[in-house]
């Protein structure tokens, strides 16, 4: 059954942005399994904009990624380090020839 | 060249639907390699930038350096679910070449084939051209 209520989309959308507070990189796209997380990379905070018409934004910081390594997913994560994988996604991919930078945003929508 | 002359230029690479970027740093001392590094980015980003001043990005001129083997390209439905994956080689003759850092001593950075599993072959830094 599909929710009826802003309302409570919201509160759903709230719940899922409460729980995903960090975002990282995966060489793998990330499915029900976590993808690869790139070695080495440091895990962005979500940063969250409101949460507004059953859908909030994330937009991390831009993400170091280093020479050699290709970024294939975008996935959330419950702690800076360790933690759990709780979503992801695949993302347009990029093997890199040198350090350089990868940004990705990611909405969530509730039906 | 000069001694410690950059010959990297930024690439900046967009996909206009969802809002995804990357910027690498690509060597033209290479011959063909930024042609090559460019059109294998424009399979899959909306725009992609080149730009016109020297710039060997945040690892600086000693910073390593890799050709890379190719990428892969997502598959999605109307929907933008994702249905499977395409590898796309590079297609220049250096794919698949690793110049380590200036510093990294007995480097074992060297990237592998996300297919074969193939290991990058490992050249030490003298004339990298960072």
């Amino acid at each position: 059954m599909a929710i009826q209520t802003v309302t409570e989309r919201n509160s759903l959308v709230a719940k899922y942005v409460a729980d995903c507070t960090y975002a990282t990189l995966t060489s793998t796209v990330p499915g029900a399994s976590a993808g690869t997380e790139l070695s080495g990379i440091t895990r962005q905070a979500s940063n969250w904009g409101a949460v507004a018409s059953s859908a909030a934004t994330a937009s991390p910081a831009a993400f170091a990624v280093a020479s050699g390594q290709t970024v294939a997913g975008f996935q959330f994560m419950s702690a800076v380090t360790a933690g759990n994988y709780l979503d992801g996604v695949g993302v347009t991919s990029q093997a890199f020839s040198s350090a350089g930078t990868y940004t990705a945003t990611a909405t969530y929508t509730q039906s | 060249m000069a001694e410690n002359e950059v010959t990297k230029v930024r690439v900046t690479m967009r996909d206009d639907q969802t809002g995804q970027t990357a910027t690498d740093y690509v060597d033209t001392a290479r011959e063909g390699l930024l042609e090559a590094y460019v059109a294998d980015a424009r399979r899959r980003w909306s725009t992609v930038e080149v730009g016109e001043e020297p710039d060997a990005g945040p690892a600086g001129y000693d910073g390593a350096t890799f050709v890379p083997f190719g990428t892969p390209h997502l598959l999605r439905d109307a929907d933008g679910n994702v249905t499977g994956a395409e590898f796309h080689e590079l297609g220049h003759e250096l794919a698949g070449t690793f110049y380590p850092a200036t510093d990294c001593v007995d480097c074992d950075h060297a990237p592998s084939h996300p297919l074969t599993g193939q290991r990058a072959r490992t050249v030490q830094p003298k004339g990298k051209g960072a």
